[in-house]
């Protein structure tokens, strides 16, 4: 439906985006994963015709937008703290849209309620949005946007305002709103628990490219680089050398020689970045190949509680999640199952 | 002229009192007393005289009203004109950028801090029947002098800068992103503008509004010069019932109208600016060139259009005063052109070695000396007062409106009130200073409160435990820090004396005209010389306030913003 091709922009003279393409299908929620400076939330200003593109072109069903206004694109946006009318109520600015499309009264009263409803903000009608808590205002943004029922729907780091409680609540209702009304959606954000949560497919961009592009769990299973292992903190990235022993493909690493399938790719002398990442860290590690592993034995150098599980600082610089807390000073042996990262 | 108190609006610090009742009390007395003998008891002494039944007849009612109806009149024109420059002026600088951007920005800030005379003898040299333009048109094909236009145009002029700044600013810190939901949310951009931008504007416009009608209610100088005493404002006609009717009564009713309409403009526009919400802007508005031809257009025309407008005046009047443009007397022959310092070379003559003929530089000495005394009794009497003020308690919570006051009283109300209080010194030339000092005190304590309050009394207490005395924490600690505002009050009293026209047009004695009252003078009196001369004082009474104006400008504490 929406397709976005070869998009350039620079920003103050330096690149933002180079040549960035992709699409939408109906019914999908694609999320932008970056960290802040890639170029994302100008990705969705171009798409929302708020900004041009230097070159490439934006187009929906085929059809280039390049001459449509943002107000003709009939694209729907909640902004990044929410930019509601301080002016107007809660009605007011839910309705703003439907006005703006000159719908007759009854019309606009059922959507309003409707989109209200929605977002669990029954009977907020007359308040002003001044008055409203950060969790309330993301909601009232959003049943903005719902309410003219867009064709694409699009949200710029929607959540970063609020603490996690909030957030998880909101994005359990986003989950639920986005899967009703199958309406296509593009969602940026620099977090990836907000990604994994929503996304059918995520495209990772990093320095105004997209590095990757997949389902959450592809990307999870096999990330394309070290930049991506490392930006959504999978585990260790190591340094390795290929070598051959006793007609044996190996890595050669600071923590040992490993054996990794992928090795035979390689010819021995060159230099790839490994994924060094530990048992309960990788949820598919139970069924990889035995063989692609590595014993480790370290000091312990710092535990940290992190949920169900601890984050293992070793000696030596590795980390690895374990189900039990082992004592700081303590040596133990970790097994990591390695995994080749095709470049950095 | 109003800036800096505008700038002190709002502003409340919030240490607690330290000192003693007593103490506090000392600081005020000073003041007080001023302010209780200067303005306080003058205004009663207008109240009672307005009040009296013999004052109240029909004749006199039907009068004040036709009056009032002109003020309010061209009041509400002048405003509106000044909203059709201005607005397109704070879209222009508040949204684009363009070269010459903050050079422009500044140009039209200049006239309001200008004396009237000035400006009134600026247009009179452009637009005046011995002007610039009397060269390129045929004499008798046009008048500007003496027509409401002439008026009009001066208030737009003076007042212009109000709107860009007020409004411009509010629009400069909307965020953009609100119009940018709007248009994703299907407005184009002329309802982005009706449903978004202008009710979010709404107080600023409202308080720009208010202020501007409120200067151009009260305004005098420009419309006596330029104008003519025919069109009769509340204040000229003031002007005219006490100085030429000698009609006190009527003038005191008329003052005391002026007096309430100040009022009630002033309440309306704290009430707006208490109000008035800005939509919060997390990101300002980025400025940006123009993009496409009718942006492009736009921007062109209006800075072209704005630079002429502020530019013009302002430039033929020196100009104007160092050129011949017309035949000398006695000699009916062919028009001289040329350049001459024969203006400011006859300012130091007696000419016609009368009594009552007073020389220009006389006037220029007169001048600097109120200016002077104006600076010495408004620091004397503001320092104690904003040392007090720095540290409020409830009893400078109070006190404070109290010195906001005089300035609702306009500079001929105060002369008035002078002239039915003080009739015995009217001989006298204190009068002049002493009024000057009621119209500075309140700019004057606006600019020292800040910067005391500014002081940490850390940095007090670290002196005094190091061992310094409390005289020596004086001069080490807050010495350094109060001096530039000391100077800066000072500039500024000096200046506001110095051009300060209406109150000083109704106390002057003739054989004591101060430097706007002896231009003025010389501007109603035939003879090229005259006009010549006038052109001339006129050129250095700008120059001198110029360099006052830069020189605050340059005093200005850092952060302390605009309005």
């Amino acid at each position: 439906m929406l397709e976005a091709r070869n998009l350039f922009k620079t920003y103050e003279d330096a690149p933002l985006l180079e040549g960035v393409s992709f699409s939408v299908a109906s019914g999908e929620t694609v999320c932008l994963l970056g960290p802040s400076g890639s170029g994302k939330s100008t990705l969705l200003r171009i798409i929302a015709g708020l900004e041009s593109p230097e070159s490439g072109q934006v187009l929906w069903e085929g059809e280039d937008l390049a001459s449509t206004p943002p107000h003709l694109r009939d694209f729907g946006l909640v902004f990044q703290d929410y930019a509601l009318f301080p002016h107007l109520t809660v009605a007011e600015n839910v309705a703003f849209g439907l006005k703006m499309r000159d719908l007759p009264k009854e019309e606009t009263a059922s959507r309003l309620t409707e989109s209200l409803s929605m977002v669990d903000l029954d009977g907020f009608e007359g308040r002003r949005v001044t008055d409203l808590s950060g969790g309330e205002q993301q909601r009232v943004a959003l049943a903005r946007a719902l309410a003219p029922r867009p064709r694409l729907l699009m949200f710029d780091e929607p959540l970063g305002a609020l603490d996690r409680t909030l957030k998880d609540a909101v994005l359990e209702q986003l989950r639920l709103i986005l899967h009703t009304t199958r309406v296509p959606a593009i969602y940026v954000t620099h977090d990836q628990e907000e990604a994994f949560a929503l996304a059918d497919r995520i495209l990772l961009l990093h320095e105004g490219r997209i590095v990757q592009a997949g389902t959450p769990a592809e990307i999870w299973r096999a990330p394309a680089s070290a930049w991506v292992a490392r930006f959504l903190g999978m585990g260790n990235v190591v340094q390795g050398t290929a070598i051959s022993r006793d007609g044996r493909a190996l890595f050669q690493t600071e923590f040992g020689d490993v054996s990794v399938h992928c090795a035979d790719r390689f010819k021995p002398g060159d230099k790839m970045p490994l994924l060094f990442r530990s048992g309960s860290s990788s949820p598919y590690g139970k069924n990889a190949d035995d063989q692609d592993g590595v014993l480790v034995r370290a000091r312990v150098e710092d535990v940290v509680f992190d949920r169900e599980r601890f984050k293992v600082e070793l000696q030596g610089g590795l980390f690895a999640y374990l189900d039990d807390a082992p004592k700081v000073g303590d040596e133990i042996s970790v097994a990591f199952q390695v995994e080749c990262l095709d470049h950095d | 002229m109003s800036q800096s108190l505008l700038r002190g609006f709002g502003r409340s610090a919030s240490r607690r009192a330290t000192g003693s009742l007593g103490r506090r009390i000392l600081l005020w007395l000073p003041a007080l007393a001023f302010l209780s003998v200067f303005f306080f008891y003058p205004l009663a002494r207008i109240l009672g005289l307005s009040l009296s039944l013999s004052v109240l007849t029909a004749e006199n009612l039907g009068r004040a009203a036709g009056v009032l109806w002109f003020t309010f009149y061209q009041a509400l024109l002048s405003t509106l004109l000044t909203f059709a420059l201005g607005l397109p002026s704070a879209i222009l600088f508040a949204r684009f950028e363009f070269p010459g951007k903050s050079l422009l920005r500044a140009l039209t800030a200049v006239p309001f801090m200008l004396p009237t005379v000035v400006v009134a003898a600026g247009f009179n040299a452009l637009l005046g029947p011995r002007g610039w333009l009397s060269l390129l048109l045929p004499a008798g094909s046009f008048q500007f002098t003496g027509t409401l236009g002439a008026i009009l145009l001066a208030h737009v002029f003076y007042n212009t800068t109000i709107v860009i700044r007020i409004v411009g600013n509010a629009l400069a810190h909307l965020d953009p992103r609100l119009e940018q939901a709007a248009r994703t949310l299907g407005a184009g951009s002329r309802r982005v503008w009706s449903e978004v931008t202008l009710p979010l504007l709404r107080g600023p416009l409202l308080a720009a509004g208010l202020l501007v009608f409120l200067f151009d209610f009260t305004s005098f100088g420009v419309i006596l010069l330029l104008g003519g005493a025919r069109f009769s404002t509340l204040e000229v006609e003031i002007y005219i019932q006490a100085l030429q009717m000698l009609n006190l009564p009527l003038a005191a009713l008329l003052s005391l109208i002026q007096l309430l309409c100040t009022l009630v403009f002033s309440l309306l526009y704290s009430r707006v600016v208490e109000r008035s919400v800005v939509a919060i802007a997390p990101r300002p508005y980025h400025a940006h060139p123009a993009g496409g031809i009718v942006q492009k257009i736009y921007v062109a025309t209006l800075a072209l259009l704005l630079a002429a407008f502020f530019v013009l005046p302002l430039f033929a009047l020196p100009l104007r005063s160092v050129t011949r443009l017309e035949a000398d007397r006695g000699e009916r022959g062919a028009v001289q052109y040329g350049l001459t310092s024969s203006y400011y070379q006859e300012l130091f003559i007696n000419r016609r070695g009368s009594v009552f003929y007073v020389p220009p530089v006389q006037a220029a000495r007169n001048s600097l000396l109120y200016a002077v005394s104006t600076v010495g009794l408004s620091l004397a009497l503001g320092l104690p007062a904003a040392s007090a003020l720095a540290r409020p308690s409830r009893l400078e919570r109070l006190l404070d409106p109290l010195l906001i006051l005089p300035l609702g009283a306009s500079a001929v109300t105060l002369g008035l009130g002078f002239i039915l209080s003080f009739h015995r010194l009217l001989a006298s030339p204190l009068l002049v200073p002493l009024a000057h000092t009621l119209i500075a005190l309140p700019f004057v304590i606006r600019t020292l409160q800040p910067a005391i309050s500014s002081i940490p009394d850390r940095l007090r207490h670290a002196a005094a435990t190091l061992g310094a005395s409390p005289f020596r924490v004086w001069q080490a600690v807050d010495w350094p820090i109060l001096s530039r505002a000391v100077l800066s009050a000072s500039t500024f009293a000096f200046t506001v004396s110095l051009g300060e026209f209406g109150a000083a047009t109704l106390l002057t004695r003739p054989d004591y005209p101060t430097l706007p009252v002896a231009i003025a003078r010389f501007l109603s009196q035939p003879g090229g010389l005259n006009y010549g001369q006038a052109m001339a004082m006129s050129t250095l009474l700008m120059a001198l306030t110029l360099a006052g104006i830069l020189l605050i400008e340059k005093l200005r504490l850092p952060g302390t913003g605009e309005f």
